[in-house]
């Protein structure tokens, strides 16, 4: 019980660090354990809950060159509910520079929210987590 | 004889004794109930303040617009729309209007376990107060726009149990429906040739089937707009349903701008430690949150069907039959032209969290509006405040919500706050008795 309690307790503060670090940077850069750097900006921001809109998502290699021809799926939940996204939003355009148009998103609960991101590039696909606070 | 005499005495001394030691549980118990409904409850933090200051009624933008109706915005189509909501011509025997069902006295419910209109509705009559606001309507949102969900109920066999064809007459007979509609529309068509146009004819099973058939494909698709158009009067008309400003929402006022007195006046402290308990441990800002307190989102919260009904499949079923709904955003009687359609183009579908979801009900007005659930299974507030307390599991699909282990004085608080959010609609009176346009009505 007692471990059950420190190992949650530890999961929730790395998850508030991770949330206080996106926050901080204006939830542009991302951290991620993916082989890419992710950085978004929301059309509608501050990001409001119950309000559909859409994010422009950008996507550059480790060393800062811009990804392009790049295949976006997102998917995403609250992990302390039993619940994903309220929408299944679509990547809509490649816009070029490593820049590529999500829409369809909305959030219908404040709290903490886990996306994740899966590019897929020539057959590989790596797993980007977005943690967001609302 | 003596002996027993002894006993008696001393049965009865017992008892004295026992009744005394009640009478003074019952008084501390009372007082400690009383004690603890008035303790003063701590001081709202400044983040507190911020979540309940998105429920004030003040954060409700303007009605968003329906790209799929473009004359929703038009006074003379909420006119007509008005005198349509109203009027029992609507419907097979001359007496159901929309009006049976949504009530204006009771904030457009009827205080019945389900509808009744020529039979009986499969589920609770939901409020339409503040449903505009929704992207879906119904409780599994098989319904994408309030056009759209209108003509529902008028071919529905339980509820109007009309159909198409006779609307359309109806339209095109009374003369204040046919001026306005064609101030609002253009031009109705000539349907006096009962060779053309049967009295009554519906895409339907049976004999309103069969006449359906053999009416000429142009033939139908001018009914079917008109029938359309109907639909969208009424949904300009309903759009004009809005809440009004409660007791709650002058506590909130008052807390912004820190009037001490105000607030005093206006909540009573077991209101203020139950919108605390609605906000934090009981957690329901969850999903009912933002000024109508629903976020219109699809959620599984574990409701026990009736024993007569088959547990409700919710938005599963929901998103399946509207997105092949001929009558919805993308369909050929929408106004939207380039289709944007967002929420029908975004939905979720097929996802195992859907089964059973329900579409979450505002609670403005709730204390007015029993019985709750969407086949009206709950009788009481308290005994909806009983049923997430203890978070039953789900007889269909996965319960989202845990167990809140709330105590005795904690239900209570909750309950004397869902009470504060009673208050008449913010839509003017007029629009909220049966107009007198109507020579049916005025009778
Ligand atoms: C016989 C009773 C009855 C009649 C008559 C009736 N309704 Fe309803 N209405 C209901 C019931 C029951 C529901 C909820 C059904 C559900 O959730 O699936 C409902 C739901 C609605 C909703 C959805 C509200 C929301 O937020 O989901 C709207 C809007 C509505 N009705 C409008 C109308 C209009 C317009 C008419 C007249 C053309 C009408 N109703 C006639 C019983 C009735
Ligand atoms: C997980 C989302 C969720 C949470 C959390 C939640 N609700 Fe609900 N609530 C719903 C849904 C969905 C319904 C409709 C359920 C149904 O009809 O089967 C509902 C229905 C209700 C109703 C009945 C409304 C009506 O018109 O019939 C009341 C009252 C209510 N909730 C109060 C509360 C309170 C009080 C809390 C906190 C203790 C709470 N809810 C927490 C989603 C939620």
């Amino acid at each position: 019980m007692e471990i059950f309690k420190a190992i949650r307790t530890l999961i929730n503060i790395s998850l508030l660090f991770t949330v206080g670090l996106v926050h901080s940077q204006d939830q542009a850069s991302i951290t991620n354990t993916c082989a890419y750097k992710l950085s978004f900006v929301s059309e509608l921001d501050p990001i409001e809950i119950n309000r559909m809109h859409s994010w422009t998502i950008h996507i550059e290699t480790l060393t800062g060159i811009p990804v392009e021809g790049a295949a976006i799926t997102l998917e995403g939940g609250m992990p302390e509910h039993d619940h994903g996204l309220p929408t299944s939003p679509r990547m809509t355009a490649e816009l070029g520079s490593g820049d590529y148009r999500i829409e369809g998103i909305r959030f219908h609960m404040s709290g903490v929210w886990e996306i994740t991101a899966t590019i897929i590039i020539d057959d590989t696909h790596n797993l980007c987590v977005i943690p967001l606070e609302l | 004889m003596c002996h027993t005499f002894g006993t008696l005495n001393k049965t009865v001394l017992t008892k004295k004794k026992l009744i005394n030691v009640l009478l003074v549980l019952l008084i501390l118990g009372f007082c400690l109930w009383f004690y603890a409904g008035n303790k003063p409850p701590y001081p709202w933090t400044a983040d507190e303040i911020k979540i309940i200051e998105t429920l004030h009624i003040d954060s409700l933008p303007l009605v968003p617009k329906d790209l799929s109706n473009s004359i929703s915005e038009n006074p003379l189509a909420a006119k007509l729309g008005h005198s349509l909501f109203f009027d029992t011509r609507l419907s097979a025997n001359g007496k159901v209007s929309c009006a049976t069902c949504h009530q204006p006295d009771n904030f457009f419910t009827d205080k019945k376990t389900k509808g009744m209109g020529i039979g009986s509705s499969r589920l609770n009559t939901r409020s339409i107060v503040g449903s505009a606001y929704s992207p879906w309507l119904y409780s599994n949102g098989r319904k994408d726009s309030l056009w759209s969900q209108a003509l529902s109920p008028l071919e529905d066999p339980n509820e109007h149990a009309s159909n198409r064809v006779q609307i359309a007459k109806l339209l095109t007979n009374d003369s204040y429906y046919r001026s306005t509609y064609e101030s609002v529309f253009g031009p109705l068509p000539d349907l006096s040739n009962p060779e053309r146009y049967p009295a009554k004819a519906a895409p339907l099973p049976g004999k309103l089937g069969t006449a359906w058939q053999s009416m000429s494909e142009q033939d139908r698709e001018l009914i079917t707009e008109i029938f359309v158009n109907t639909g969208k009067a009424i949904a300009a008309y309903e759009r004009l349903l809005v809440p009004g400003p409660s007791r709650f929402d002058s506590y909130v006022k008052a807390v912004s701008e820190n009037n001490l007195k105000i607030q005093e006046q206006s909540f009573s402290n077991s209101e203020i430690r139950g919108l605390r308990l609605f906000i934090s441990k009981a957690s329901c800002i969850d999903c009912h949150n933002g000024p109508l307190f629903t976020n219109n989102e699809f959620h599984n919260t574990g409701v026990i069907s009736s024993p007569t009904d088959t547990p409700d499949k919710g938005r599963i079923d929901g998103i399946r039959i509207v997105k092949t709904d001929i009558f919805n955003c993308m369909g050929v009687y929408s106004d939207d032209l380039n289709q944007n359609c967002e929420e029908l183009q975004y939905a979720r579908y097929n996802m195992p969290e859907l089964l059973g979801a329900i579409r979450t009900p505002s609670l403005r007005n709730i204390k007015s509006s029993a019985p709750y659930m969407h086949s009206g299974q709950i009788e009481t507030l308290a005994e909806v405040i009983e049923h997430y307390n203890l978070a039953p599991l789900s007889m269909i699909g996965h319960n989202e919500a845990e167990p809140l282990n709330l105590s005795l004085f904690e239900r209570r608080d909750l309950l004397a706050f869902l009470k504060t959010l009673e208050a008449p609609l913010s839509t003017h009176q007029n629009w909220l008795i049966s107009p007198t346009t109507n020579p049916k009505n005025s009778l």
